[in-house]
C-alpha cells in the first residue's frame, strides 16, 4: 500500500488516509501558537460531526515550536473541554526531524510512515498563499513572451494570487520598471535595464526554497549523467514535474549560451516532492553547509511558466529560473549574455498583446 | 585478544600472471579466478602501483564435467614445479584412499619461495556446481586423486554466478565478473549471521563478503565516473540474465531476497564500520574510503541494482 493511494485530496487543504478500521482525517498546520492550535483542534472535532462515528482526525504541526509538553497539555485541555465522545476521535501530533511526538490511535499506527512522509512534503511546499513576489516573477516570465498590455485579472488568474496582492505586485513592478501605467491598466515595458532584471531575479530567487545534495564519495555522475537518468525517468511517467535549471536549462532556452559545462545540476520541483532524487543518485547526502561542494541543487519553488511545459524532451525551467540558478553559480556575464539572449528574441518573436484586466 | 591479520601487499597483475605462467597453457581456459584477486586484478590491472590484502586465491574450474580432471592436472603439474600444500597440523599432507570424503584437506597450494621469501598466499582449489537443484545442497565435495594423496574440492551453488560470461585476461585464465561475485556473496548472505573469522579480531564473515559487494560496487561507480563508462548500471540486467541462466525457475525468488544481507549491514552502523575496516584492509586498501562514502555506495547499489534487480524479478 502507498500513501499515494490513501490520500484522497490534496494535503495542503485536508487529507483523509483510508483504514480499514475507519478513516483518518488529516489537518497540517504550519504553527506555533497555542490559539490557533486550538482553532484547528475544534474545527476537526466539527469535522467530525459530518463523518462516519468510525472515523478519526489528526492535527499534523509542521515546523512547529510548541514543545512535546505543551501539546499534550493542549490536547488534555481540548478533550477536557469538548464532548467525551471526541476524547478518542481527536489526535495532535508534531513532525520534527522526520519524527512524530504526540500520540495517535493505535489503530492509526502503521499509518504512522504516511503521515510523516506527507507531512514532510507539506514542509517542503512553498505554495500556499501567493505572494506579492510570485506575481512579479510570473509577470517577467510574461515580459519575455509577449508585450503591450498586463491585465491585474489576467495575473489574478495566472498566478491565484487575491486581487489586493496583484495590486500590490503592480504597483511594486511599477517601480521595477517592469509596467507603466496605461490609461486604466498596465503595459509591460519596452525595454527592461539588466540592473532591474537582477533585483527582480535575486528577490524571485530568495523565496525559493533551496534544497542542496553532496556526493560522500566524490565519484557522482556529471550533470549532464544525472539529468539523462532524470529524463528516462520522466520518460517512464515519473517525476513529471522536475524542470532542469541551472547552465542545462539555460542551454535549452539559449544553445549559444557559452559556458562549457554545467558545475552542478539545478532542478526546479513545484510540489515538494524530493523523492526522485534517490532514483538519480542514492548516494547523494542533503547539506546545509554552504561550503560543501553542492552536486545536485533542488529549488523548491512556484513555477512562473504556469501551463506552458512542453511535452517530450528535457524541460527546461523558466527563464528567470535559470537566471537565477547562474547567479546563484557566481557566472555573472553568462547570465547577462543569457538574458540579452532572450531580451533579443522577444523583439523578434513577442507579439503585441492586448490583455484585458 | 587477537590482533588484525597482517598480511602482505600484493600486486594483483604478478599474482595473476605467476598463477597462469604455472598452469598447463592448454588448461588456462578451464580456470576462472574468484574472490578478491579477481576484483584486484579487474579494477586495477593497469595500475602497477596498485595492491592486494590477501592470503588465498580462489580457482574455479569450469565447467562442472571436466573440474575434477582438470584439477588434478593442475595439481600434479603445480605440485611438481614446488607448489607446496599450505601448512596445517591436520591438512598439511593429503589424505588416503579410504578416509572419508569429508576428512580429506581442500587443495591449498603455495607458491614457491622466491628470493628466499615464502609467498604470503596460496591457491585454493574449487569445482564449478552441478546444475543447480532447487533443494540441493548448498556446498558438495567431490575427491581428486593425486600422486601426493586424495584431496577435496568443493563446490558452492552459487558459484555458479562466476561461470557466468567470465571476464578474459591477457594471461589467458579468466576473472569472474565483479557484479557476479557481489551477487554470489549477497546469496550467501540474506542476513548478517555470527560467525566470526578465523585468526581476526571478532570479524563477521558475512561483513567481511557483504563488504566486499561494496567495496566492488564502489569501484565499479569510481571507474564509470573515471572513464565515462555505464557498467553500474549494467549490474541489474547481468544478475537477472545470469539468475535465469543459472538458477532457472529459482531465479525470481533468489533476485527479490538478494538485498536482504545489505540491507541488514546498512542498518547497522557497528557492522557496517566492520565491513569498511576489512574492505580498507583489502580490495580498497589503496582508497581509504570513509564511512559516508561506503554508506553513500550501499545506496546506491541498493537504489540502481537491488531494485531494479527486484523489479525485473516480479515481471517475470
Amino acid at each position: 500500500m502507498t500513501a499515494e493511494k490513501h490520500l484522497e485530496s490534496d494535503l495542503r487543504i485536508d487529507s483523509r488516509l483510508k483504514n480499514p478500521s475507519g478513516d483518518l482525517l488529516l489537518e497540517f498546520k504550519r504553527t506555533s501558537g497555542a490559539i490557533e492550535l486550538r482553532g484547528v483542534l475544534l474545527s476537526l472535532a466539527y469535522r467530525l460531526e459530518a463523518e462516519p462515528a468510525s472515523s478519526r482526525a489528526v492535527c499534523v504541526l509542521t515546523e512547529s515550536r510548541l514543545t512535546n509538553e505543551r501539546l499534550q497539555e493542549e490536547i488534555m485541555r481540548f478533550r477536557a473541554t469538548v464532548n467525551p465522545a471526541l476524547d478518542d476521535r481527536v489526535f495532535l501530533i508534531a513532525i520534527r526531524d522526520g519524527r512524530a511526538q504526540g500520540e495517535l490511535s493505535p489503530m492509526d499506527a502503521s499509518l504512522l510512515p504516511m503521515i510523516i512522509d506527507a507531512a514532510q512534503r507539506e514542509s517542503a511546499n512553498p505554495t500556499g498563499r501567493v505572494s506579492q513576489q510570485a506575481v512579479r516573477t510570473a509577470a517577467l516570465s510574461r515580459w519575455l513572451t509577449t508585450r503591450g498590455r498586463l491585465g491585474v485579472a489576467d495575473m489574478q488568474r495566472a498566478t491565484g494570487a487575491s486581487m489586493p496582492t496583484v495590486i500590490a505586485a503592480f504597483r511594486a513592478m511599477q517601480r521595477d520598471g517592469l509596467v507603466y501605467p496605461l490609461g486604466s491598466g498596465w503595459c509591460l515595458a519596452d525595454e527592461l535595464p539588466w540592473d532591474s532584471v537582477r533585483r527582480m531575479v535575486d528577490a524571485h530567487a530568495a523565496e525559493r526554497r533551496v534544497i542542496r545534495f553532496r556526493d560522500p564519495t566524490g565519484h557522482a555522475r556529471s550533470p549532464m549523467a544525472m539529468a539523462e537518468r532524470l529524463w528516462k525517468l520522466q520518460g517512464n511517467g515519473e517525476s513529471p514535474s522536475v524542470d532542469l535549471g541551472g547552465v542545462l536549462g539555460a542551454q535549452l532556452h539559449y544553445p549559444d549560451l557559452d559556458i562549457t559545462g554545467a558545475p552542478r545540476l539545478d532542478l526546479c520541483i513545484y510540489d515538494g516532492d524530493t523523492r526522485f532524487v534517490r532514483k538519480i543518485d542514492a548516494g547523494l547526502v542533503e547539506t546545509v553547509d554552504l561550503a560543501d561542494k553542492a552536486v545536485l541543487v533542488i529549488h523548491i519553488t512556484r513555477d512562473p511558466q504556469s501551463g506552458l511545459r512542453q511535452t517530450g524532451g528535457m524541460h527546461p525551467a523558466s527563464v528567470v529560473d535559470c537566471l537565477a540558478d547562474l547567479l546563484e553559480i557566481g557566472l555573472h556575464a553568462e547570465a547577462q549574455d543569457f538574458w540579452r539572449a532572450m531580451a533579443r528574441r522577444r523583439q523578434e518573436t513577442a507579439p503585441q498583446k492586448e490583455t484585458l484586466g | 585478544m587477537t590482533q588484525e591479520p597482517l598480511v602482505v601487499p600484493l600486486n594483483p597483475s604478478e599474482v595473476l600472471a605467476q598463477v597462469a605462467g604455472a598452469l598447463p597453457e592448454q588448461l588456462r581456459s578451464n580456470v576462472i579466478i574468484c574472490g578478491s584477486l579477481a576484483a584486484a586484478y579487474n579494477f586495477f590491472s593497469g595500475d602497477s602501483a596498485a595492491s592486494l590484502r590477501t592470503k588465498d586465491v580462489d580457482m574455479l574450474f569450469s565447467p562442472q564435467t571436466v573440474a575434477v580432471n582438470t584439477a588434478v592436472e593442475v595439481t600434479e603439474q603445480l605440485m611438481a614445479a614446488n607448489w607446496k600444500q599450505k601448512e596445517d597440523a591436520v591438512y598439511g599432507t593429503g589424505g588416503r584412499p579410504e578416509d572419508n570424503l569429508e576428512d580429506l584437506p581442500v587443495v591449498r597450494l603455495r607458491p614457491p619461495e622466491r628470493e628466499q621469501e615464502p609467498a604470503q598466499w596460496f591457491l585454493e582449489l574449487l569445482a564449478a556446481p552441478p546444475q543447480y537443484q532447487v533443494d540441493g545442497n548448498a556446498k558438495t565435495n567431490q575427491r581428486l586423486h593425486t600422486s601426493a594423496g586424495d584431496f577435496t574440492i568443493p563446490s558452492f551453488a552459487y558459484l555458479a554466478l562466476a561461470e557466468w560470461q567470465p571476464l578474459a585476461t591477457q594471461h589467458g585464465i579468466f576473472i569472474a565478473r565483479p557484479e557476479m561475485m557481489a551477487l554470489a556473496n549477497m546469496l550467501h548472505h540474506p542476513r548478517i549471521r555470527d560467525d566470526v573469522m578465523r585468526d581476526t579480531p571478532g570479524w563477521k564473515r558475512s561483513n567481511k563478503d557483504l563488504g566486499r559487494v561494496l567495496a566492488m560496487a564502489y569501484l565499479t561507480v569510481v571507474r564509470d565516473h573515471q572513464e565515462d563508462t555505464e557498467e553500474f548500471d549494467q549490474w541489474a540486467q547481468r544478475m537477472w540474465a545470469a539468475l535465469k541462466e543459472k538458477f532457472g525457475g529459482d531465479a525470481r525468488r533468489l533476485a527479490l531476497g538478494a538485498g536482504s544481507g545489505i540491507d541488514a549491514l546498512l542498518a547497522s552502523h557497528d557492522n557496517l564500520a566492520q565491513a569498511l575496516r576489512i574492505a580498507n584492509l583489502g580490495l580498497l586498501a589503496s582508497l581509504d574510503v570513509n564511512m559516508d562514502a561506503f554508506a553513500a555506495t550501499g545506496r546506491r547499489l541498493q537504489a540502481e541494482v537491488l531494485e531494479p534487480l527486484g523489479k525485473f524479478a516480479a515481471a517475470d
